[in-house]
């Protein structure tokens, strides 16, 4: 029996906390989970500050605000909270605001995803007001057509079309534009091709030189004889359009998340580049735009001491504390519609999640996440469920959870080939006990640094091993400095004793930071070392002869394993356009179907059905797809068994034979099961997302009603319901096949079933909002 | 009938006079806004065909727009035409065949200068093929320069027939390169004449054009119509139309303060008052009244701006 409650996802299958706990900034809405963090409040009253600031000719209100924070402390939640504040607060009419995210390349990129976000018909618009007060002040220069400049100031009549109608000097009008807009803009070529935007036949070379192309014949002819591509040049025209949308009324905000990609101190800007960036703070305050930039604390040191002088307030986001946690809790559950309740977790809990995730908000939600299904899975009834301490640092440990070990170690090893040092991996130091995962010898085994590294440190007994190790190498050798990598949490009240034993700190691992401060940490130590034994200088000349020596040899390597990984790029492009072209022919097979469907039926198709995907959404499929093949090669193992090798008896039973010896491992068939789970899973959503756009297409056209959104959601919700009891960590058995001479490719290597794990966590995510795009449109 | 219609145009759209086809339009210019000043300026210095056959020349009408800069043109091309055809000028004018080619038209302003030369240069090859004024070894010749377009004309100028004078009217342009360009092309026997909206650039860098032109380039102004040249343009076409007799007219102090608080140019002038005509005899208010006062030429004005009806074209 119906209970009309079909579609609600029942309490055991819905939980409440996000799969992806990485936010997005422009996808927020009122269904968002936000905590009001004392960050939250401080960004948004300064944003109702700008938005509420009366804008008056020649008093100016704009600002930039800096938001820093650690990884995952919630600086893009931040954002996102101030963005959709934005949409719902501020005058659509003359409020715009534009969100990017700064790749690790240059700040030319990073222009050309701002002007493409802004597009032709904004900026266009924005041009022809300011031709509307030219054209006004022309027609107010003579009585006979004075009464008309109001009309056209307002815009109420167009200013292109009326100087047209009129007669009016045109020429000498947009000269009067161009040098108005050169004014305000500080640069000729700006005011030239802005007002070459209003004129048809021109506008669209115009278009294309700002967002960053070669400049056209006749922009050339006009003096435009390069294009957008310094740094420099992009700086100065984000500042160009902040002056544009900052005009008349207009209120101009522009946020850029994670700019520390672009500056750090391993990417430090050109003085000029510093200069143009403080060019254009100066712009957007002598207008009316805010510009939020929004990063690691990195940035603000690449930007130098006159940069923390413009910024009007920097706002750091902070760890979030218990209450937050429990605020965070409560209102996940009520999103969802259940009772803003902390259970299954309780205060204590709460606790001890805040002291172990040192309040990162990232680690936090992902924690709650898979406590909550645990506190589930294994109450007897949902209602007494409860999450333990144990259970959180059971989930902790969780090989999904943090980065692997493998992967660190893999990471290690380019430091220390980088910073060309010899090393020694596994290395047995004197007495039995002493071993270091990575030894680097400063003089042969009696001095040097040790390496550890280690999972989560979350219990005194983790930490005390730990600790016997740091100490039976010290006790092994003459001098070593050792040093630790906690692949995890540190539990911060085991740091003190591990400082105290280790050389340094933990070194925790991050992704984005781990490289460079292991270089820093190791560099320093290997100096202190050196100094501390060379006593003959010119042994310390011969070791650092031999270092550049093995620096080179590095330098050699890499750039072999370049060649090699363009080459796999190469194919791998290859691979991507077989699949376009397969998805291409399949769209086109089925619009012939429908025809030939339409002809039986007398050859009307009243109601086209879409004969697949669209391709970014199709793409999506493709790679989940294509990461589970890169793993699974069960397939081809079994092929093998009845392929070619049956006409060769020899090779055909040694084939057999290894067939036979991976299925004595129970782990064997886990891991088949699993992967062919996914691959279900994966189908199953695929056809749940077609049948929607199947629905959408046969609705009426236009935008898509609020249902239509809610059931993608759900299609969503459901996929990620199912994937999150998949114990996808068990593939590790599929190695087993791929290690196999008829296994093909060797990659289901650790890496290769993360990518299968990260692909498939983030796919609900992706899925939802690439094809909401897809008939939303991009903005 | 509308006293302000021209006979083979439509004056709405803002078109020009154009003698060169309608002998008729040589009737229809009157003298206002400097353009007979600059009509007589053009005939004593072009006047002297040996003079153009010798050096080539070229002609830079400045002036905003709608001030009738390319009916100026038409009408020395015209008088080139016709004064030196018939007549001659000289014993080096006599028997002077001149081919006038108007390219007005025929390119956008959306390309590049050189896109512009390089298709000028290539309609006037083809026109005087077509004329029979080329030999098809010598439009192989040209047509092998087109990339190099000095050369090119240097080689058309130095291979017309000795009584050949070819007038050239250039798509009006905005960019100072592109009349410098022309200054260099000029050659023996070729006459350029060029419009520009754009007044102030070209009076401050005339001496670039100057430099490399081998006659003395001509520059003919006009403007926007002054004191007295609104009553006389209306009295000019109430002479042309008696038939219109019977319209009311416009009166002179209307004339004059339209003139005072708007100062139009004659292209927004004559498209005005003909709109204003056109709206009287279609609702057949004509009758009713004897005249036209400036009260009603202001209403009819924000009429027409409502419904559209404008002063597109060239100037």
């Amino acid at each position: 029996m119906d209970d009309g409650h079909g579609d609600s996802p029942s309490i055991e299958d819905t939980n409440p906390f996000a799969a992806v706990a990485v936010a997005d900034a422009t996808g927020f809405d009122s269904d968002t989970v936000t905590v009001v963090t004392p960050a939250v409040r401080e960004a948004v009253g300064l944003v109702n500050d700008f938005l509420n600031a009366p804008v008056e000719p020649g008093r100016p209100t704009g600002n930039t605000i800096a938001v820093v924070g650690e990884y995952g402390t919630g600086k893009t939640h931040l954002l996102g909270t101030v963005l959709h504040h934005v949409r719902v607060r501020a005058d659509q009419g003359t409020t715009r605001a534009v969100y990017l995210e700064a790749e690790p390349r240059s700040f030319i990129e990073l222009y050309r995803d701002f002007v493409a976000e802004l597009e032709l018909e904004d900026v266009r618009d924005r041009v022809r007001e300011y031709y509307a007060d030219v054209v006004a002040d022309e027609l107010g220069k003579t009585p006979f057509t004075a009464e008309m400049a109001p009309l056209v100031r307002s815009g109420a009549l167009d200013p292109v079309e009326t100087s047209a109608r009129l007669g009016l000097a045109e020429t000498g009008n947009l000269a009067t534009l161009r040098g108005k807009l050169a004014q305000v803009t500080e640069n000729a070529m700006f005011g030239t091709a802005l007002t070459l935007l209003l004129r048809p036949g021109f506008t669209h070379a115009a278009w294309e030189w700002l967002t960053g192309h070669a400049p056209d014949g006749v922009l050339v002819d006009r003096g435009i004889d390069r294009a957008i591509d310094s740094e420099e040049a992009a700086l100065e025209a984000m500042g160009v359009f902040a002056l544009l949308h900052g005009h008349r009324n207009r209120r101009f905000i522009v946020v850029v998340d994670e700019l520390n990609r672009l500056l750090s101190a391993r990417r430090r800007p050109t003085r000029e580049a510093v200069a143009a960036f403080d060019k254009m703070l100066r712009v957007f305050a002598g207008t009316h735009a805010l510009l939020v930039l929004c990063g690691l604390p990195d940035y603000l040191d690449a930007l130098g001491d006159n940069f923390s002088q413009r910024i009007g307030r920097t706002i750091t986001v902070s760890p979030l504390d218990a209450e937050a946690v429990s605020e965070l809790i409560r209102r996940s559950q009520r999103r969802i519609g259940r009772p803003p309740r902390l259970q299954p977790f309780d205060a204590d809990v709460v606790r001890y999640l805040v002291k172990l995730t040192e309040g990162n908000a990232r680690r936090v939600v992902l924690l709650c996440r898979r406590l909550y299904r645990m506190a589930l899975d294994e109450a007897p009834e949902p209602d007494g469920a409860r999450v333990t301490e144990a259970m959180v640092r059971q989930v902790a440990r969780g090989r999904s959870f943090f980065e692997t070990v493998p992967n660190v170690r893999n990471e290690i090893r380019q430091v220390l080939s980088a910073s060309g040092v010899e090393y020694l991996r596994d290395r047995a130091l004197g007495v039995a006990g002493a071993r270091a995962d990575y030894w680097i010898p400063v003089a042969g085994d009696e001095v040097g640094c040790a390496v550890l590294v280690s999972g989560p440190v979350l219990d005194p007994a983790e930490s005390k091993e730990l600790v016997g190790r740091a100490t039976a190498i010290q006790a092994a050798v003459e001098r070593a400095d050792v040093l630790l990598v906690a692949v995890g949490p540190v539990h911060p009240e085991l740091a003190g004793a591990l400082t105290d034993a280790f050389t340094a700190e933990p070194i925790e691992y991050h992704h984005w930071t781990f490289k460079e401060l292991l270089a820093n940490v190791l560099g320093e130590r290997l100096r202190v070392l050196q100094e501390s034994t060379a006593s003959d200088p010119v042994s310390i000349v011969g070791e650092r002869v031999n270092r550049v020596s093995r620096q080179q040899a590095n330098t050699q390597r890499m750039l072999d394993q370049l060649v090699g990984a363009l080459e796999q790029l190469t194919s791998t492009s290859d691979r991507q356009f077989t699949q376009l072209r397969r998805e291409i022919t399949g769209l086109a097979d089925g619009s012939r179907s429908v025809s030939r469907a339409a002809e039986r039926v007398g050859g009307r198709a009243e109601r086209p059905e879409p004969a697949g995907l669209p391709l970014p959404v199709a793409e999506l499929f493709a790679e989940a797809q294509r990461s589970l093949d890169r793993v699974d090669h069960v397939d081809a193992a079994l092929r093998a068994v009845f392929g070619d090798s049956a006409d060769d008896p020899a090779r055909a039973g040694g084939v057999r034979n290894g067939i036979r010896a991976k299925l004595r491992s129970q782990q064997v068939f886990h891991s088949v099961g699993v992967a062919a789970l996914l691959h279900r899973l994966l189908a199953g959503f695929r056809e749940g997302i077609v049948d929607w756009y199947r629905a959408y297409a046969s609705s009426l056209s236009g935008p898509p009603f609020a249902d239509e959104h809610e059931r993608l959601k759900s299609l969503c919700r459901a996929y990620d319901a199912v994937y999150e009891y998949i114990p996808v960590f068990r593939l590790d058995g599929l190695e087993e096949f791929a290690s196999s001479p008829t296994g093909g490719r060797s990659d289901a290597a650790p890496a290769a079933l993360d990518h299968v794990r990260e692909t498939f966590n983030e796919l609900g995510r992706q899925v939802q909002s690439t094809v909401w795009q897809s008939v939303t449109g991009p903005r | 009938m509308n006293p302000y219609e021209v006979p083979h145009l439509d004056v709405g759209s803002g078109k020009p006079l154009s003698p060169l086809k309608h002998r008729g339009h040589e009737d229809y210019y009157v003298a206002v806004d400097h353009s007979d000043e600059a009509f007589e300026q053009f005939k004593s210095k072009i006047g002297d065909a040996s003079a153009l056959k010798r050096d080539g020349r070229l002609v830079v009408v400045v002036g905003r727009e709608h001030c009738g800069k390319t009916s100026l043109l038409n009408r020395c091309a015209a008088w080139v035409s016709g004064a030196l055809t018939a007549e001659g000028n000289g014993d080096e004018g006599a028997g002077t065949d001149v081919h006038v080619l108007n390219l007005v038209d025929s390119c956008e302003r959306n390309k590049s200068v050189l896109d512009r030369q390089q298709y000028v240069y290539s309609c006037v090859v083809d026109e005087l093929e077509r004329r029979g004024q080329l030999t098809a070894d010598q439009v192989g010749e040209l047509r092998e320069r087109e990339d190099k377009l000095d050369r090119g004309y240097r080689y058309l100028s130095l291979n017309l027939r000795p009584e050949a004078l070819v007038v050239v009217l250039l798509p009006p342009t905005e960019l100072l390169a592109e009349v410098v360009e022309y200054a260099r092309f000029t050659q023996r026997r070729l006459l350029f004449m060029v419009e520009t909206a754009e007044v102030d650039l070209i009076e401050r860098k005339w001496s670039e054009v100057a430099d490399v032109s081998r006659a003395e380039p001509l520059r003919l102004k006009v403007n926007l119509l002054k004191e007295g040249d609104g009553w006389a343009f209306i009295q000019s076409r109430h002479r042309l139309h008696p038939d219109g007799q019977a319209c009311p007219k416009v009166t002179e102090s209307a004339a004059q303060k339209v003139i005072e608080t708007w100062k139009p140019s004659i292209g927004q002038l004559q498209t005005l008052l003909y709109g204003i005509y056109n709206e009287m005899l279609v609702e057949q208010r004509a009758e009713a009244r004897t005249e036209v006062s400036f009260d009603d030429i202001k209403d009819l004005f924000f009429s027409m701006n409502r419904t559209g009806r404008g002063f597109e074209g060239h100037g």
